[in-house]
């Protein structure tokens, strides 16, 4: 495990963005998740490792209420953003949605032109006052998602249109240019080359400076690469939770070891 | 590594050139489906030629009309009997029938006609000349034209060969009379025989003549046995017959010719503007509908059977006379699309019925989509997925299959339900309520297909719209709607061209008695609320006509225009569908 290079370890901030307590999630009568305890520090990347099917992906999309799109699935326990419970009846989804924005597995642009993806978000939250103000924030949203330079002369052309790696950061362009305070990431490079992959990795280093990222991975070496805190999940149950030099180097769990040396999984 | 030997291939267990029973069976199967498949699409081929056949074969004919063009000649003779200063009243009191029909169009037909220098009675006496010629050759009394010239008008011929006919039938008579003696006999026998060399038939006189030796000789029944050989008596009848023909060819044969269609315009137009008595106009008029028949060729006119009902060989010499000079055109029927349907051939038209039609479409249009499109997205997007959900969604596929007649009879409850409540008949055959029936039958459609274009939406799409924090209404309208935009315009297409063949409901809401519907007015000023047809039930009432031409010709020439607007509907939905489709 050479490319494991545990580089730059420290935590961005100890400040609790997200924590979950007793968070159980049921598909009709499959218990996927179970019994789930997360912090999640903010200025962070988070990243949520674990065999298929052991829940990772339905634990993420519990934290912006994306499960509610699901019929049959029912959340249980007690889920804060800021202290605040996000599955409380007053919440409405959408303002939970500006806050935690999402980058999922396959990259989704809308087949509308790239400005117009960047620009979807803010137009519907009302962010920006006029189209100088609207063109700012899809510039800044590109450059943060490192695409600017290469769609700055075609932000007419369908986002569509682009590579599986441009789409992706596209995707994440149009994540970040909400401002969301949290950033959950559903596996974004499993459809990406490695030049691509990297590209993202990069990316998301970058965007800790001002999001809680929070990312699923099937990668270990990935979640080695960009991430400080790393999460185990085996069954749906959270295995292990901690710093993630400590859980490459030294997990306390045998099941992680086992994981991560490649014996289960 | 096993010891390999080098050298050419191992032996096959099995040759790949020999068929193996098992293949072969596979194969056969195959190709047995294959040529199933082939001879069906040939069946429906062969049908659907034999369909379109039959109806471009009559109808595409039918949508050219014959016309006369005539010098319309606004007589003041016929216009003011009186004399003196013609009157708007007095224009307005004329007969249409007698006075501008019978007179003012037949009197005009007659000096267009002469103008080209076509000698009418010269025509038709010909005709009947020939005729008579003919009937008096066939009996073997040669020298009939010479015959007819030497007494010089028709009429007298006709008189002179009645008597000869009649002098033949007194011998006949004779020679049957049991009492009579062979004096007698020879004596009728000779009358007859100089009347026909009188005639100007020496031979046949001849051949009478040795009647009467028969008589003398033989006796009268070898007599009367001899004359009947010779079939004079009713050849000379048949040809004063047809000689007596063209004295009867008076004006109200000449006008039979023609359907003054636009009689009612012109006097209407004359008493609005005095100023054109005693001028003239150069008119179309169309020609009688069953004369058109043998215009077209359909009937050739030899015989009986193959002649124009109502017309003889003297109005076809006439006709064709009047091509030959030009006066009879063919033209494109412009008035078959703005007319109204009349039981006249030469006339109806299909004008209320596109109209009546086009406000249906326009209705359904309105109702089935606004309903159907937001019955859908209701179903997709936003109902929870229970038992009483489920339970709309059979019922609205159901609905689709549920026969038209079905809604037909809702219509009419709906029709009789507003009856009873005091509303009269006044949407009975409606516009409005055509196309409210209409619309019910094509919401089903229109639901199934814009579910189908929604769950076509990849669910990528929506995940990422709520992802940015999009509303579920948002997400429906901004993202998942745009793109099945061509699939629900093209099921609402198909639900509309369905829409508009639909027959069976209309008849049962009044769409078919209504035929004196009038061209509708602008549907924003009560259009939708008058009278009103529509192009199926116009097609049922024009294959209901008693006449022929109009049965298999215009019903045919209707379902022509129906067919193009449906095609032309289908041609919008594909180019539709390739404009908006999102290949990106």
């Amino acid at each position: 495990m050479n490319d494991m290079q545990l580089t730059e370890r420290t935590v961005g901030s100890t400040e609790i963005k997200i924590s979950a307590r007793g968070c159980q999630v049921y598909y009709g009568s499959t218990h996927a998740i179970k019994d789930v305890d997360v912090d999640i520090n903010d200025k962070t990347v988070t990243a949520f490792i674990g065999p298929s099917g052991c829940g990772k992906s339905t634990f993420l999309r519990c934290l912006n209420r994306m499960n509610d799109t699901i019929d049959v699935a029912r959340v249980e326990g007690d889920i804060r953003l800021d202290g605040e419970d996000i599955y409380d009846p007053k919440v409405d989804v959408v303002q939970l949605r500006a806050k935690v924005g999402m980058v999922f597995q396959k990259p989704n642009p809308f087949p509308k032109s790239i400005y117009d993806n960047v620009a979807y978000g803010p137009r519907i939250h009302g962010l920006a006052s006029n189209k100088a103000e609207l063109d700012g924030i899809v510039e800044s949203s590109l450059k943060r998602a490192a695409i600017w330079n290469e769609v700055k002369d075609r932000l007419d052309a369908p986002g569509t249109g682009l590579s599986g790696g441009q789409q992706q950061r596209l995707c994440i362009a149009r994540a970040v240019a909400t401002s969301p305070e949290v950033l959950l990431m559903d596996e974004p490079c499993s459809a990406l080359d490695p030049i691509a992959t990297a590209q993202v990795e990069e990316l998301i280093d970058e965007l800790r400076e001002n999001f809680s990222v929070v990312i699923v991975t099937h990668s270990m070496q990935q979640a080695a690469r960009v991430s400080q805190k790393t999460a185990f999940f085996h069954l749906g149950n959270l295995v292990e939770f901690g710093d993630t030099g400590q859980i490459f180097t030294n997990p306390k769990d045998p099941r992680t070891e086992s994981y991560i040396t490649g014996r289960i999984g | 590594m096993t010891d390999m030997t080098a050298g050419g291939p191992a032996a096959p267990k099995s040759s790949l050139f020999v068929q193996s029973d098992n293949v072969r069976r596979r194969r056969q199967r195959g190709a047995a489906l294959r040529y199933l498949g082939m001879a069906a699409i040939t069946l429906v081929l062969f049908f659907l030629g034999v369909l379109l056949f039959s109806i471009f074969s009559r109808g595409l004919p039918a949508l050219f009309q014959y016309q006369a063009e005539i010098e319309l000649y606004y007589d003041p003779a016929i216009l003011n009997a009186d004399g003196g200063a013609v009157t708007a009243e007095e224009v307005n009191d004329v007969s249409l029938r007698s006075g501008f029909e019978q007179g003012l169009f037949t009197v005009s037909l007659r000096n267009t006609i002469e103008d080209a220098g076509i000698d009418i009675e010269g025509t038709v006496a010909g005709v009947w000349i020939d005729r008579a010629v003919g009937a008096l050759d066939a009996a073997g009394l040669s020298g009939g034209a010479e015959a007819i010239a030497a007494t010089g008008a028709p009429g007298d011929a006709a008189q002179v060969f009645g008597q000869t006919g009649n002098a033949l039938r007194t011998a006949r008579t004779v020679l049957a009379d049991e009492a009579a003696t062979t004096e007698d006999a020879v004596a009728a026998i000779t009358a007859a025989a100089e009347a026909l060399d009188a005639a100007g038939f020496a031979r046949a006189a001849d051949t009478v003549g040795v009647v009467a030796d028969i008589a003398t000789e033989e006796g009268l029944p070898e007599a009367a046995e001899a004359l009947a050989e010779s079939n004079y008596e009713q050849a000379l009848f048949d040809a004063a017959t047809a000689l007596r023909q063209p004295a009867q060819f008076d004006d109200g044969e000449l006008s039979a010719i023609i359907y003054a269609a636009n009689r009612r315009d012109v006097r209407d137009r004359v008493a609005a503007n005095l100023d054109l008595v005693g001028e003239t106009d150069r008119v179309g008029v169309p020609i009688a509908i069953s004369m058109t028949r043998y215009l077209s060729g359909e009937l050739t006119g030899e015989s009986q059977a193959q002649m124009p009902p109502g017309f003889n060989e003297s109005h076809l010499a006439l006709v064709d006379r009047m091509v030959e000079a030009g006066i009879i055109e063919r033209n494109f029927r412009w008035s078959f699309f703005t007319n109204v349907y009349s039981q006249s051939g030469e006339v109806a038209g299909i004008g209320p019925a596109l109209m009546g039609s086009a406000y249906m479409m326009l209705v359904v249009l309105v109702f089935s989509l606004i309903f159907g499109v937001a019955a859908s997205i209701y179903l997709e997007e936003f109902a929870p997925k229970n038992r009483f959900t489920d339970f709309i969604e059979i019922n609205i596929a159901n609905l689709a299959a549920v026969p038209s007649i079905v809604f037909g009879i809702l219509g009419a409850a709906i029709l009789f339900g507003l009856t009873s409540l005091g509303f009269g008949n006044s949407i009975r055959g409606t516009a409005l309520l055509g196309g409210i029936v209409l619309s019910l039958m094509t919401l089903p459609t229109i639901v199934i297909a814009t579910r189908a274009a929604l769950k076509a939406v990849p669910p990528s799409i929506r995940d990422a719209a709520l992802g940015v924090g999009a509303s579920k209404v948002q997400t429906a309208f901004h993202h998942t709607l745009p793109l099945a935009a061509p699939g629900i315009l093209t099921g609402t297409i198909i639900g509309i061209a369905q829409a508009l063949g639909e027959t069976a409901p209309l008849l049962l809401i009044g769409l078919s008695v209504s035929t004196g519907a009038d061209i509708l007015s602008s549907p924003f000023t009560g259009g939708l609320l008058e009278q009103a047809q529509s192009m199926p039930t116009v097609v049922y009432l024009f294959a209901q006509n008693e006449d022929a031409p109009v049965r298999e010709g215009l019903a045919q020439s209707a379902i022509i225009v129906m067919l193009l607007l449906l095609f032309a509907l289908n041609i919008l939905a594909i180019t539709l569908r390739r404009r908006f489709e999102r290949r990106w």
